[in-house]
């Protein structure tokens, strides 16, 4: 009788990463890919383990199914994982873009936003954190400063969130072709509030963030 | 009937003359008034004042002088944040690491913060009690902590803390919440909205809610002198519906994200179910936009009584015009009657 040695192949691995994901389970999900790394290859944890979870994630939450805790675990791992994985690995990012991120002035909620920049640097854009209560002006200044190519912006409450046209309204007096994306409760309780802020678009949730650059900036050339 | 034994009549399911109606004011008080809402929150005369304004100026069914959530932090120690034209937001947060959970006071209802908030209910009391509701506020010990420490510390702790730091925070904002709330139905309050948003789909998992709140919330619940209605704040309560109906609370307060039809068939029996116009969207709607939403709440959810409209989450923020929340009452008025 021979014993088998069961090999697990990526997509196992995903399975299971994407389950553990799903069930917030942050140390579960964090033994999956060190045993992966055993036996794939860096490149492929990140991006037929990892990266792709991700994505069924986000398709889970576009149907209202996925809690802030589990995305919040799917991002602490995520940011674990690109450290680790980042150094061993010789083709990345895959999104060379930059971004200026923080909340607009009087709110001072930062959750939102910290979320998102760990899936966004996972997907290797660039984002430089401006904070929590950011003027209309500075989110201007420090995106041509840093040259970036756009601007996120996160609101908790209604009245915040108004005054993210005024971050629109300088971008088109001075004519800058930075793209301006919002997020958070309000946005996703009006579906048009953005474009009356004058805003290119709105994100859902955080993993979806990744998805509105490529579609915005693959538009952009 | 008057709004008083109208509500009664919903709360305990039987078939009113009509659906009752909440505009749950909590920043226009100050724009009736003229005065800014820094000024607005300093006295509860001018909160009672206000909503007593409110009530008659568009005949709603409630009154509401709570004053804002970040209230109950400020009683904890931490600062308030205003602003001109939306309700006040906890500031520094209390906690700054879980050590000083160990130190935490919990305030009494009768320490300095808490007079007006009080005040203002026995104020409304004097005028209107046992005509028209008077309805307050109170936030769940399992929410509380986001504005004590943030909410990223909550989280932290939540899911990768210590268990007994957990623990020892929850009994704390448990014991609070248990006396503010009391406090409360003493000075007057008829019924509170009991907000525990984290409870809710959009935060956390149903595991999640088995395992950190759901007995916590039937313990709290179990002592409170006076009915609660199960608020999620906008949040989703679809992962949980079933249970809530199990927690004590007579009611529940239902996001605009979830349908109406479907909540009454579920706990529609057993909870009375509140809701859920979409209090963001209500910013810019037109009069025909307000008479459309009421007439689809009201199409799935009056039916067979134990239903009162209202927004889904106990906030109409500041930039709703008087023409549309009159139209809300108007459109109840004309579409909402039950003979
Ligand atoms: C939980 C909750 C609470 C909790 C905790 C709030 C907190 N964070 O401090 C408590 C009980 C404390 C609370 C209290 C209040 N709340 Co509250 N609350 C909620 C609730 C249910 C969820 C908010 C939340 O924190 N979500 C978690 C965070 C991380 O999610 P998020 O910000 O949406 O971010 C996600 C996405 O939107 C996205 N995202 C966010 N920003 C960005 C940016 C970019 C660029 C991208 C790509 C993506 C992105 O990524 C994140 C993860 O996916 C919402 C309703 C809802 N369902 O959204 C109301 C809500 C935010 N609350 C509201 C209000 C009014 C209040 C109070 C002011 C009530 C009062 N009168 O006192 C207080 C203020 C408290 C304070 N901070 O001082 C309103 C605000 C809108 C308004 N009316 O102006 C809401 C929308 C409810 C409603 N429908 O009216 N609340």
């Amino acid at each position: 009788m021979t014993i088998a040695v069961l090999k697990m192949n990526a997509e196992s691995y995903r399975e299971d990463f994407l389950n553990s994901l799903l069930g917030a389970e942050y140390y579960g999900a964090k033994k999956i890919l060190r045993s992966a790394l055993k036996e794939l290859s860096a490149e492929d944890v990140l991006l037929k383990v990892v990266t792709p979870a991700l994505n069924l994630l986000g398709e889970k939450w576009a149907e209202k199914e996925i809690a802030l805790t589990q995305l919040y675990v799917a991002s602490r791992i995520t940011e674990d994982a690109i450290s680790k994985l980042l150094p061993l690995i010789r083709e990345y990012p895959p999104l060379k873009y930059k971004a200026v991120i923080g909340t607009i002035s009087g709110d001072y909620h930062a959750l939102g936003k910290d979320v998102v920049i760990r899936f966004l640097r996972a997907a290797g854009v660039e984002v430089k954190d401006l904070g929590v209560s950011v003027e209309p002006e500075v989110f201007v200044e420090k995106a041509v400063e840093e040259k970036a190519d756009l601007i996120f912006v996160s609101a908790l409450m209604l009245h915040t969130a108004l005054r993210i046209a005024d971050i629109a309204k300088i971008l088109r007096r001075k004519k800058l072709s930075v793209k301006l994306v919002v997020g958070g409760a309000p946005f996703n309780f009006d579906k048009n509030l953005h474009k009356k802020l004058g805003a290119h678009a709105m994100v859902r949730n955080a993993l979806d963030g990744i998805n509105i650059v490529k579609k915005l900036m693959e538009g952009n050339g | 009937m008057n709004s008083f034994e109208r509500v009664v009549a919903a709360l305990t399911h039987k078939i009113p003359d009509k659906v009752p109606v909440f505009l749950f004011f909590t920043v226009h008080g100050a724009r009736e008034l003229g005065i800014s809402l820094r000024e607005y929150f300093s006295k509860a005369e001018y909160v009672a004042d206000a909503q007593l304004k409110l009530v008659k100026k568009f005949g709603h069914d409630c009154v509401y002088p709570f004053f804002y959530a970040a209230k109950e932090a400020q009683a904890f120690g931490c600062s308030v944040v205003f602003y001109e034209d939306g309700p006040p937001n906890s500031g520094d947060p209390v906690i700054a690491s879980y050590e000083d959970i160990d130190d935490l006071d919990v305030p009494r209802p009768d320490s300095p913060v808490l007079e007006e908030p009080l005040k203002a209910i026995e104020l409304v009391a004097e005028k209107v009690k046992g005509e028209i509701p008077i309805i307050s506020a109170v936030i769940a010990p399992f929410s509380l902590p986001v504005m004590l420490m943030g909410f990223t510390k909550w989280i932290e702790l939540l899911l990768f803390g210590d268990k007994n730091t957990r623990n020892k925070l929850l009994r704390k904002t448990k014991k609070f919440c248990v006396a503010w709330a009391n406090a409360q139905f003493k000075a007057g309050a008829d019924a509170l909205g009991y907000f525990d948003p984290l409870a809710t789909a959009d935060i956390i998992t149903r595991d999640e809610f088995l395992r950190y709140d759901f007995r916590l919330t039937k313990d709290t619940i179990r002592k409170l002198k006076g009915p609660v209605a199960y608020a999620g704040a906008g949040g989703s309560f679809n992962s949980i519906i079933d249970l809530l109906p199990e927690t004590g609370a007579a009611g529940i307060v239902v996001s605009s994200k979830d349908d109406l039809t479907d909540v009454k068939k579920k706990v529609g029996d057993r909870l009375v179910v509140m809701g859920n116009l979409n209090n963001i969207e209500m910013a810019r709607w037109t009069v025909a936009d307000a008479r459309k939403a009421v007439r689809e709440c009201l199409g799935k959810g009056a039916q067979d009584g134990g239903f009162i409209l209202s927004d889904q989450h106990g906030e109409i923020p500041y930039y709703v015009g008087d023409d549309v929340l009159a139209a809300i009452v108007e459109t109840v008025e004309k579409y909402g009657r039950y003979e």
